[in-house]
């Protein structure tokens, strides 16, 4: 059974690591994964996608939410959401098959990147049924080089139809005098408390 | 406001020491030697040397559990980094706060393959609760409180944190309260859904055949009290898990003891025909359940719990309620009916008292030692009363037969993993953690030898910890597993040991070998009243089993029970 994962995660080092380990501990194959900036700059966006039973899918949505760097864990079925994966095909053609080719580009809505005699370069945005039947009417004609992101997704209808939470960081009671964020910067590094804060929010993912 | 400028060492034993951290058990090495310098400005904690690593993170393991604090555990970069892991695998899978902390190579030679560098967060990912690497000294005191925080919010576990060296040289402003820790909320049940606590009152209310399963998450909750109050006002069978043991005294009326593989037969049948079990911080093991399809079938299932993923995860909960005990129990209560169930308690009574004559405590004295004779007398000896710390396989069986726990956190087991070797230096951490108590490691003869190093750790503290080896010259469980199901093929495990009463004379310590019953307690009383460390060599029956015993993957009510030998015997007493 396919599943798709939505995560909500920190932007920390390690994070994709600790997803894909639990992922694996069941035996589980990704199929894609992919990341994506969110309007908040503390939160990543991650979708999972990946061929498991329904049993081990709840018990890895079950560990993926323990997880200190994930703050919220959804799966999501192909009602639900609206989903978009980007590819790149290089088709083989010739002078006969390339007008062939083009009005099949048409009718699925790609795009000509680059063209020569011998071969053409589409981009295409799509579902990744979209995507797949594409490159099945083109399989005729000789694919020369195919790549495919996962697929992102948005929710259609949000539960709540809330914004997404913004990330709550926990604040420890008692155990401050005030509100300030990073007072600990060093005095060793001239960076400011933004810089901190960024640096743990790094895009460094792996 | 002034701030004070520290190295990062120097701010890692401040921030243990605000943590309320009063003893660090630790191997010192290249990568962490600005630590162990910093360590003299911190006279109010307590640095234990061990002799290997592993026994440091049991050591820490022992000091939680015994008292609910959190354990630290500190070692260097490479070998000593990949010595804690068995050691945090142990406190991961029995739930123990721990912190482990060790130093690595500077941060410019990560990732170079340089001389004790090893990628300690990358091994312990899937063993930790959370990991995390410092380079930056700016950042090790925030690390060091969001750890503490993480080790004990909700279901505990351990934390490691691995400090390059170059932080730890550094220097930078240290305010400890200002310090903030930047983490998501990490309690996220709220307060129990009161239709859930009715549907499960309800249950309650109308079951005819309850019981209770009790696991470990009664003692780190702290709700001994209101699982009392539970069981009494519906009059509710207990069942304990392993580490559930001494959630519920032994001989209060309603307490059935332990449940699952090597539970009393009354316990399990009473469990396989129940019609409703209420899990109460409890993960449902396959060591707890038997095979799972044939699982108290006739049985709802009430599952409170403070892990969210463990509900639904063996077996499905007929009504789920994620949260702390402490807060759930006090809400359920009041929803409860008083009643007394006097017919089905004569039944339970009834298989109780049938299976009570195969007890091996019944046989008379053949002039051979067995293993339950020797943990019945220890108990005795001790009223009950003292701090168990066993090991792996069958003496820690026997132990949870015939050492009848009263009280909370009087037994510390390595249940999940089932790490021998755990039993020494946990033991060494616990009595660490409670001075006054009267320690006693439980131990066979194959897993002593697995940390017996730390013999020498206990010497050089000058603490009193009694071990008691149960020794059998086999590894005894193991070949217990060849005798049922290997036809006898005792495949590596026979033993040859040491002499070990000389082993430990070497190091200071009073011995005794015990091959009597007439001696065990007079033995026992000795060792309790000698000043330092006793080690007793119990030489027991070779070739004896744990009964009774559910093989793996069959289901609860198939038990092989104790031989019709041992039970002939018995009668004719």
């Amino acid at each position: 059974m396919m599943m798709t994962y939505l995560l909500d995660v920190a932007n920390h080092t390690g994070v994709v690591t600790r997803i894909s380990l639990i992922f694996r501990r069941h035996g589980a194959n990704l199929q894609s994964l992919s990341t994506a900036k969110t309007e908040h700059p503390g939160i990543v966006r991650i979708v999972i996608t990946s061929e498991i039973e329904r049993r081990p899918a709840e018990r890895i949505k079950g560990q993926l939410a323990k997880l200190v760097d994930i703050f919220k864990v959804d799966m999501i079925s192909h009602e639900e959401g609206t989903f978009r994966a980007f590819g790149m095909m290089k088709i083989a053609c010739t002078l006969q098959t390339r007008p062939q080719i083009l009005q099949l580009l048409e009718i699925f809505n790609g795009r000509v990147l680059e063209l020569t005699t011998e071969w053409i370069l589409v981009e295409m945005t799509g579902t990744p049924e979209q995507l797949e039947g594409l490159l099945a009417v083109l399989q005729p004609y000789g694919i020369l080089e195919a790549v495919e992101t996962g697929p992102i997704v948005i929710r259609r209808n949000s539960p709540r139809h809330a914004a997404r939470q913004q990330p709550t960081w926990e604040v420890v009671p008692g155990a401050l005098a005030t509100q300030t964020s990073s007072t600990s910067s060093p005095a060793s590094n001239t960076s400011s408390d933004n810089m901190q804060e960024e640096k743990r929010n790094g895009t460094n993912l792996l | 406001m002034s701030k004070v400028k520290l190295t990062g060492a120097e701010i890692v034993w401040k921030c243990l020491e605000r943590e309320g951290v009063d003893t660090v058990f630790g191997y010192p090495g290249g990568c962490v030697l600005p630590m162990y310098d910093a360590l003299q400005h911190t006279p109010s904690i307590h640095h234990v040397l061990v002799r290997h690593e592993q026994g440091a993170a049991h050591m820490a393991d022992g000091y939680a559990r015994a008292t609910g604090k959190v354990g630290v555990a500190l070692a260097t970069s490479g070998p000593g980094a990949t010595n804690l892991v068995t050691g945090i695998a142990t406190a991961m899978l029995d739930s123990s706060p721990i912190v482990c902390i060790t130093g690595n190579v500077p941060s410019k030679l990560i990732g170079t393959d340089a001389f004790q560098e090893v990628d300690i967060t990358g091994i312990t990912m899937p063993i930790t609760k959370h990991n995390y690497m410092v380079t930056d000294v700016g950042d090790i005191a925030r690390t060091l409180r969001e750890a503490f925080i993480i080790a004990k919010a909700g279901r505990p576990g351990p934390v490691l944190i691995d400090i390059t060296k170059d932080a730890q040289i550094a220097s930078c402003e240290f305010e400890w309260e200002f310090i903030q820790p930047h983490l998501r909320k990490l309690e996220t049940w709220g307060e129990p859904d009161p239709v859930h606590i009715e549907e499960a009152a309800a249950l309650i209310n109308k079951a005819k055949r309850p019981v209770i399963l009790a696991g470990h998450g009664i003692m780190q909750s702290g709700a001994m009290e209101d699982l009392r109050a539970l069981a009494e006002t519906s009059d509710i069978p207990v069942a304990l898990t392993l580490l559930g043991l001494g959630a519920l005294p032994h001989f209060h009326p309603l307490s059935l003891g332990m449940m699952g593989m090597h539970g009393e037969a009354w316990v399990n049948h009473a469990i396989q025909e129940a019609d409703l079990l209420i899990a109460l911080g409890m993960r449902f093991d396959d060591r707890v359940t038997g095979k799972l399809d044939s699982y108290a079938q006739g049985a709802k299932k009430i599952h409170v719990e403070i892990d969210a993923s463990e509900i639904h995860k063996n077996v499905p909960a007929d009504v789920a309620i994620v949260g702390d005990l402490k807060q759930v129990l006090p809400k359920l209560i009041p929803h409860i009916t008083p009643q007394k169930r006097t017919e089905y308690w004569a039944e339970i009574n009834g298989a109780k008292g049938a299976v009570a004559v195969r007890d091996i405590r019944n046989m008379p004295d053949t002039g051979h030692l067995y293993a339950a004779h020797v943990i019945n007398d220890l108990w005795r000896e001790t009223k009950g009363k003292a701090l168990i710390v066993t090991d792996v396989g069958q003496h820690q069986m026997w132990e949870a037969q015939y050492y009848h726990h009263s009280d909370p956190r009087s037994l510390i087991t390595s249940g999940g993993l089932g790490t021998m070797g755990f039993a020494l230096p946990a033991a060494i951490g616990a009595k660490f953690a409670r001075p006054d108590a009267d320690v006693w490691v439980i131990v066979g003869d194959g897993g002593f030898q697995m940390t017996m190093a730390e013999l020498a750790t206990m010497v050089q503290e000058g603490i009193k910890v009694n071990i008691a080896i149960i020794n059998n010259g086999y590894l005894g469980m193991v070949r217990q597993w060849q005798e049922f199901f290997y036809e006898r093929n005792y495949a590596a495990t026979p033993l040859v040991n040491p002499d070990f009463t000389k082993i430990a004379e070497a190091y200071g310590i009073l011995t005794f070998a015990v091959t009597h019953r007439d001696e065990v307690a007079s033995t026992v009383r000795k060792a309790r009243e000698h000043e330092g460390p006793v080690l007793i060599d119990f030489r027991v029956e070779q070739e004896d089993s744990v009964y009774p015993m559910v093989p793996a993957g069959k289901a609860l009510h198939e038990m092989i029970r104790r031989p019709s030998a041992i039970v002939e015997t018995a009668k004719d007493e």
